[in-house]
């Protein structure tokens, strides 16, 4: 009871000495970091090191031509269509380990294992090969590399379902699926959506490489265009904006939906 | 230590288990031989000639070259980052200050920057030279280690550091007597990591900046249509990936049964 008080509690914010002290280091740091950036970019070649400001304004301006914003969209639908087509299948295969037991070593040992230690850039060439350069290969170069992530996460929260209340279920209703989607699905639905979490966060910089050597969409391509032209700022550019989305859309939207999600669920 | 048993259960499968899953391994190869079977030549390997292509990898001294350039690599880059990754994640404990350095700025940029961002940049900067590969490896693989000691730092134990302290205050001796042989088993659990990661990775790097290793010869069996070398090198790595993991298991045992930290 006293643990489900403390996690439900909102933390009051305090500020020491020490807190202070670290605030004002970090943003020093970041300072610093950029000021050094600043520095080094004016002694070497812009195609080598461009400045903060450059990568900055190209940062923004480079939405101005309609092109970069379809090339944007369709590494969202990348992204997006892998990470569903992966959160259905390890979600799946992690439950059929977990109901039915036979399964477990099939799954975790052989298939998960497999997978887990399979190239990226392998399954790419070889979507390259079966596919073509194509939105075909990007969603399943990721995907093959998504999938045993999801597994393990969807996994370990099945592992963590509470027995008690599965067996309780089990008898007040007989029916498969009234225990699942009643009981079960909505037990496991933080544990689903840490799932997609890791599986979002991973997509992102998973979808760029798929992209740059097997797609002809995407901000992956416009960086290999840029690469070949020697363009560093758009490169750089689209490096501090994947930076920003993955962290900000980690840190403000998913971290706050999965907190909630425990507080109601009481995890 | 019950408890310590509680969470690490060595799991022991059934003989139903072990036939459902070779099943499932023999089964997956007869579906792969069938299609390949059935599509136009070249798309899809029949598993013999991957058998053939990584017999030839594994004995022909030039294929078996490149594999050895890519485990130097492998291993060098696991080594660098581990050190790089604990020293990081050891250095809000030392120097408080730093710690919103560490957790706020470094942690979250170097976990969400893009592999590919960091193997343009490294060739770019580098040229095509190991060097290069030895960069970019080290900068992907940092966050891996870093999470992993950092999390290890929050389990240190706080009773036998105070212990430690009463018997001696030089802090170096408490590092090196006390909190480092207690993080040793997550530092190997992150160089274990980083070691899986890194053979994945080594690919990326080697594609844009290398002159040999195994991504190099996977771009140039790619550009020539060769599915069966790709698919053979991907099979290498799963194999070299194996074997590491087995030895780094049994390594943290050792540690772990000598230190007595699970």
């Amino acid at each position: 009871m006293s643990d489900v008080l403390q996690s439900s509690a909102r933390p009051t914010r305090k500020f020491t000495p020490v807190s202070i002290y670290t605030n004002l280091a970090t943003v020093l740091f970041v300072v610093a970091v950029v000021g050094v950036w600043h520095i080094y970019s004016l002694v070497m070649p812009e195609y080598l090191f461009p400045g903060p400001w450059p990568v900055l304004k190209r940062a923004l301006t480079m939405w101005s031509a309609p092109q970069t914003a379809e090339l944007a969209l369709m590494t969202l639908f990348h992204v997006f269509g892998s990470v569903a087509i992966a959160f259905v299948i390890g979600t799946a295969l992690a439950m059929l380990a977990h109901f039915f037991p036979i399964f477990h070593l099939a799954i975790y040992g052989r298939i998960t294992g497999f997978l887990n230690s399979f190239s990226g850039i392998g399954w790419a060439f070889l979507g390259i090969l079966w596919f073509g350069l194509s939105s075909y290969t990007v969603i399943f170069a990721v995907t093959a590399v998504l999938v045993p992530f999801a597994v393990i996460n969807a996994g370990a929260g099945l592992k963590a379902l509470d027995e008690e209340i599965s067996e309780m279920s089990y008898s007040f209703a007989r029916n498969p699926a009234r225990r699942i989607t009643l009981i079960i699905l909505p037990l496991l639905l933080p544990y689903l959506f840490a799932t997609l979490r890791v599986c979002i966060s991973m997509a992102w910089k998973v979808t760029l490489t798929a992209e740059l050597f097997a797609g002809r969409g995407g901000l992956g391509t416009l960086v290999n265009l840029a690469r070949q032209r020697f363009d560093t700022e758009i490169i750089f550019s689209i490096v501090l904006l994947l930076i920003l989305v993955v962290f900000s859309l980690d840190r403000f939207v998913l971290e706050r939906i999965q907190n909630k999600l425990r507080n109601n669920y009481v995890v | 230590m019950s408890e310590q048993r509680e969470n690490n259960p060595v799991i022991r499968y059934t003989l139903g288990q072990r036939f459902v899953a070779e099943s499932t391994v023999v089964i997956a190869i007869v579906i792969w031989w069938l299609t390949s079977n059935s599509l136009p030549g070249g798309a899809l390997p029949a598993p013999m000639d991957i058998a053939r292509a990584m017999w030839r990898l594994f004995t022909d001294p030039t294929q078996l070259s490149h594999a050895g350039t890519t485990a130097m690599r492998v291993v060098s880059a696991v080594a660098i980052a581990t050190l790089l990754g604990a020293a990081l994640a050891l250095l809000p404990r030392y120097v408080k200050w730093t710690s919103g350095i560490v957790n706020a700025v470094i942690k979250p940029v170097l976990g969400s920057f893009p592999s590919v961002g960091w193997a343009i940049l490294g060739t770019i900067w580098f040229g095509i030279s190991g060097l290069a590969v030895l960069w970019i490896q080290v900068l992907i693989l940092i966050p891996f280690c870093l999470i992993n000691v950092l999390e290890g730092t929050k389990e240190i134990d706080q009773e036998v550091e105070e212990m430690g302290t009463s018997f001696g205050r030089n802090r170096f001796r408490m590092f090196w007597r006390i909190e480092l042989p207690m993080l040793v088993p997550y530092i190997l659990s992150a160089a274990r990591i980083a070691y899986g990661v890194g053979w994945k990775v080594s690919l990326v790097a080697e594609l844009f900046g290398a002159k040999s290793g195994l991504g190099r010869l996977m771009l140039r069996a790619q550009e020539f249509g060769q599915a069966d070398v790709v698919m053979a090198i991907c099979f290498q790595i799963v194999i070299l990936f194996f074997l590491g993991q087995i030895l780094f298991d049994f390594i943290i045992r050792k540690v772990a049964g000598n230190t007595g930290v699970a």
